[in-house]
């Protein structure tokens, strides 16, 4: 009974790896988009500028990394890669207090590359170390853990199509959820040793009632993008 | 309920199940199969030597395990927001339900204090540098290309 499972298992594997590299291989998006660029002015440089700016996320995510592994994490999180893209976009055309917010929305986008990239190298372990224990030591973990990690690699693809999704409308961040989430990383990133004032720390955030007035000023009318 | 709506809740309801702690689940996950393998490796002996009888554990029990080992240091360290930033996301969300402001309006505020906040922080030194390349990049003028007609 647990032979059939494994093997129902594997399948599910090869299944999931075929249709990431169908998905990769039939990217139409970024053949049309680089043939309608192709007509555009300026666009050698334009292209160099992407490529650039990815490598720098690439570098920020991966600064340990040989070339294989972030060929590898395009591989795995083609949809965060593709959200980069409108992040990129804004930081060449928008005013400098958009670029700011843009180029830090799409370094979080790097971390999160690199986080699911390593979540997905460890559950694909995963399986395939409760397949060869289930055909060698005759062990059970074969059903539980391809339900259980394959349902995680379901769940954050589907959490970067969502992202994809929401960036490309332009709707990214416009929730408290998201909100927190920016707000989580820009704290996680910020220098913990320029806190001068009471117990060590400074405050970095203003006071509730400057935040107000501010939020306030924006709902009268105070267009961000 | 519009489509833009249903995709943020859906992505709050995965991330909060799921991928919020990506890294920690998933090594609790292999933690779990590990143990699972070195129980059905020396089963046969513990049945042998009389010992406990371990086959009442079942795989996801130690699966389980493992998450919540892997998960709870990142619970417990996870850093505080402010409680300003907090007020504010409060104070936009009873706005919208009240209907004082609008769906576009709100989003207008949210994405003002994402600004108000980075505004205020200082980032660590290796973000900063990232984002001063990518905004150098960025700010690099295009016209001058010789190669373009």
């Amino acid at each position: 009974m647990t032979n059939i499972f494994t093997w129902i298992g594997l399948g599910l594997l090869i299944t999931f790896a075929f249709w990431k590299f169908l998905q990769a291989m039939r990217n139409r998006e970024i053949l049309d988009a680089l043939l309608n660029s192709l007509k555009e002015k300026g666009i050698r440089k334009k292209a160099i500028k992407y490529m650039e700016a990815i490598d720098m996320v690439m570098d920020f995510s991966f600064p340990e990394a040989n070339k294989a592994y972030k060929k590898y994490s395009i591989f795995l999180s083609l949809s965060l890669y593709r959200s980069l893209i409108p992040f990129l976009a804004e930081m060449l055309h928008s005013d400098p207090g958009n670029r700011r917010a843009s180029t830090i929305v799409g370094i979080m986008i790097g971390e999160k590359i690199r986080q699911a990239f390593v979540a997905q190298i460890w559950l694909t372990i995963s399986i395939a170390i409760s397949l060869v224990s289930d055909f060698f030591l005759e062990t059970r973990s074969g059903v539980w853990t391809i339900a259980i990690s394959g349902l995680s690699l379901l769940a954050i693809q589907i959490d970067h199509k969502l992202l994809e999704y929401r960036i490309r409308r332009g709707i990214y961040g416009s929730n408290a959820f998201e909100t927190l989430e920016i707000v989580n990383f820009i704290i996680k990133h910020s220098n913990k040793d320029d806190f001068n004032d009471e117990g060590g720390l400074k405050r970095v955030i203003p006071s509730p009632e400057t935040i107000k007035e501010e939020v306030e000023h924006s709902a009268r009318g105070g267009a961000y993008v | 309920m519009t489509q833009d709506q249903i995709s943020g809740m859906f992505r709050k309801a995965i991330n909060v199940l799921f991928v919020s702690n990506p890294r920690g689940t998933s090594i609790g996950i292999l933690i779990g199969v590990l143990l699972d393998g070195l129980l059905g490796f020396i089963s046969p002996m513990t049945k042998l030597w009389g010992w406990a009888n371990i086959s009442a554990i079942k795989t996801w029990h130690l699966m389980a395990g493992g998450v919540l080992i892997m998960n709870l240091p990142t619970y417990l360290t996870r850093t505080k927001v402010d409680p300003s930033i907090l007020n504010a996301i409060d104070y936009i969300e009873e706005q919208k339900k009240n209907g004082t402001i609008t769906g576009w309006q709100a989003s207008q505020m949210y994405r003002n204090l994402h600004q108000k906040v980075l505004e205020s922080v200082t980032l660590d030194d290796r973000t900063q540098a990232t984002a001063n390349s990518l905004q150098a990049v960025s700010t690099e003028p295009i016209d001058s290309e010789k190669h373009d007609k």
